[in-house]
């Protein structure tokens, strides 16, 4: 139930590491609140505020350049909040901050920032300090330890709950590859053999969301690739990462002669023995595990290639171009496969 | 002349829009008027195509967000443990959509804005449409900055360009070698340069807007150089397995037809770099080679179970990509010939 859940969530558009990071940053929001239960509204707004800001902009891969992004994130945000609340009853004051700001934030994008927003969320948080409403400047800073409670939170929750574990996260997502690329296949070969009854539109429709779910899972494997986690482990995976490629490029193939089978009438023999190979390619992709130190294994034997089609009586180009790339998918599936079973030594 | 880094063109962009958005709100002394400085600064970090499509949405998306946040802050009983009930609600959807619909993001961030001044002050109309006018303010700000101060805007021949440089890089390393190259599949890495080109498409339009280049044909290219990458991943992939089972004359075929496509390219290089070169692209010999090609091995297709068969099917990938390529041209010259 756990792994379907889980599945469920994979599936969702922004996916699994946005539906983390979401509830992470209300975890903090929450665990400042109730730190500061005692306190007044505005210092509890001050530490919620923090919190939820800091909590994003962190995009670093292992758990000490996290660290180091904490704690330079925090650092800035308590210095960006500060100087808002410093300037903030002198207007020229606050508007050249905030013209200095804005540009600091722009230009230190270069120092290995450019795909982080924590920069952003530093001048918002000085823009913020500008415009809460106290009375007097005294008063805010009498509620500053707020803002310390909540950075710190976010610092606490961003390291310690969650952490990405993309050893594992690989691993995962190397499975599920498999599955989807299992149920592509399926889908296929229920619409070979109902090629007449079948909505065609309804087996495009599910062959590109597998596409795109295929495309996601490699592309989030391949930014992980040069991660310090699969230390020791470095060929292996850029061995799966090369097969994953192309059992991918074999899949967008196959559906490609898919597209165009119904204009042909291709003979029962045929569709049915396109369908029994698909079958026997789709239970051998769903059986595909891969173990913790990255060896594939799997429980079914890789298929052969394609045999037995009759083409005689077909004269037309397109259609024996079609019944070639389709035999040529099937090709590049059983060589992957096969070369993906091999598991050499690291 | 000076040659900033962009990241520096950014910043002296953010901190003009911010300026004349505070010289503003100083100046006419509106209330509330920072909502003006906010949306010039969020909007001043990107491209200008990109501002102009983040600047509509945000308007659009500020004015619904607003409306249907402050209905709902009139329809729930006014408990503070519901609004930050509601307000973490707005949060965590905020964070979960903000890198893939921006639309929705400010959406749910407006509603955000919303409930947060209500629990600390107060939110009414009037107040939500100081917002829109100031947040219209702002992005018009943002747009006019960007547009005639270091505007960043992206070349869109030049990243074709770039692309087709990169396409025909690639296809010298995998046809030109006796054995094609067995790095990372580079067609693989074409392929998240065309994700990127896509993802900025809408951005890319915008910058377009005063181009001859009309929107449907941008469109279409669009789509040619999605089939043409498609067709030249497999193209490779198919290649990379079956050109142990091809016999020397095939081969040859393979070699010559890449050369063909090659010159293509370069061909609609030219064409891309306004080169005053009359050539024209073509296909037909790799058509023609099929076609013959097929008439004289028919005996060969009563089964599939030769492997020098997938001689055809690298043929019949060259001439796909070769109609792509074709296509791609014959969108473009008009355009660049006038």
């Amino acid at each position: 139930m756990l792994i379907s859940l889980r599945t469920f969530f994979w599936n969702t558009d922004p996916g699994y590491f946005q539906l983390k990071q979401g509830l992470k940053t209300v975890l903090a929001i929450l665990i400042s609140l109730w730190l500061l239960q005692n306190e007044t509204l505005i210092t509890k707004f001050m530490a919620a505020v923090a919190s939820g800001f800091s909590m994003q902009g962190v995009i670093a891969r292992t758990m000490i350049s996290r660290i180091k992004h904490v704690i330079f994130f925090i650092f800035m945000y308590f210095t960006a909040f500060c100087l808002g609340l410093l300037v903030r009853d002198s207007p020229l004051g606050t508007a050249i901050t905030l013209v200095i700001m804005g540009f600091l934030v722009n230009y230190i994008r270069r120092f290995g920032l450019e795909k982080s927003i924590a920069p952003v969320m530093a001048w918002l948080l000085c823009f913020l300090a500008t415009i809460l409403p106290f009375n007097h400047t005294a008063e805010a800073w009498a509620h500053i330890h707020g803002l310390g409670v909540g950075l710190l939170v976010s610092a606490l929750v961003t390291i310690f709950i969650f952490p990405e574990n993309y050893a594992r996260l690989f691993m995962e997502n190397t499975h599920r590859f498999f599955v989807e690329l299992g149920r592509g296949v399926e889908a296929g070969r229920r619409y070979v053999l109902l090629i007449h009854k079948v909505d065609k539109s309804q087996f495009l429709n599910e062959s590109v969301k597998i596409k795109k779910s295929l495309r996601e899972l490699i592309n989030i494997n391949q930014f992980m690739q040069h991660s310090q986690a699969f230390a020791g482990f470095e060929k292996r995976i850029n061995k799966i990462l090369l097969h994953q490629y192309a059992l991918f490029n074999a899949y967008t193939m196959m559906i490609d002669a898919y597209r165009c089978l119904e204009q042909y009438n291709l003979s029962k023999q045929n569709c049915l023995q396109l369908g029994r190979l698909a079958a026997k390619f789709a239970e051998f992709f769903t059986m595909l595990d891969i173990k913790s130190d990255y060896v594939i294994k799997s429980v079914s034997p890789t298929p052969k290639n394609l045999a037995g089609l009759d083409i005689e009586n077909i004269s037309e180009v397109s259609q024996i171009m079609m019944l070639l790339n389709l035999k040529l998918s099937f090709d590049i599936f059983s060589q992957q496969a096969g070369s993906l079973l091999e598991n050499d030594p690291i | 002349m000076i040659q900033f880094r962009d990241t520096t063109k950014m910043g002296l962009q953010a901190a003009l829009s911010i300026a004349i958005a505070e010289f503003l709100n100083l100046y006419f002394n509106f209330e509330k008027g920072y909502w003006i400085a906010l949306t010039a600064m969020a909007l001043t970090t990107q491209t200008w195509g990109e501002s102009a499509k983040r600047a509509l949405e945000r308007i659009g998306m500020t004015i619904l967000g607003g409306i249907v946040g402050t209905i709902m802050y009139f329809a729930l009983p006014a408990n503070p443990h519901l609004h930050v009930g509601v307000i973490l609600i707005f949060v965590f959807l905020s964070v979960y959509v903000v890198k893939n619909t921006h639309l929705m993001f400010i959406f749910f961030l407006t509603c955000v804005v919303v409930f947060m001044f209500a629990l600390i002050g107060k939110w009414n109309f009037d107040l939500l449409e100081k917002r829109i006018v100031d947040t219209i303010l702002g992005a018009l700000i943002a747009l006019c900055v960007g547009f005639f101060f270091f505007p960043l805007k992206r070349n869109i021949h030049q990243l074709l360009i770039f692309y087709f440089n990169k396409m025909n890089t690639i296809l010298i390393g995998v046809f030109n070698f006796p054995v094609p190259m067995t790095t990372r599949t580079a067609s693989d890495y074409l392929n998240v340069d065309l994700q990127k080109i896509k993802k900025e498409a809408i951005g890319l339009r915008l910058e377009l807007l005063f181009h001859r280049l009309s929107s449907t044909k941008f469109y279409q290219l669009l789509n040619h150089l999605d089939n043409c990458t498609k067709y030249m991943s497999t193209l490779i992939s198919s290649y990379r397995l079956l050109y142990r089972h091809l016999d020397k004359e095939q081969m040859a075929m393979v070699r010559e037809i890449a050369l063909d496509t090659e010159k293509n390219i370069e061909i609609l290089l030219c064409h891309f770099k306004k080169n005053k070169e009359n050539k024209k692209l073509s296909q037909e010999k790799v058509t023609n080679l099929i076609l013959s090609k097929i008439k004289q091995n028919s005996a060969c297709f009563g089964h599939l179970k030769s492997k020098s068969l997938g001689f055809f099917s690298v043929l019949h990938f060259f001439a796909k990509m070769n109609e792509e390529l074709i296509a791609i041209d014959n969108l473009m010259h008009g355009d660049i010939s006038s």
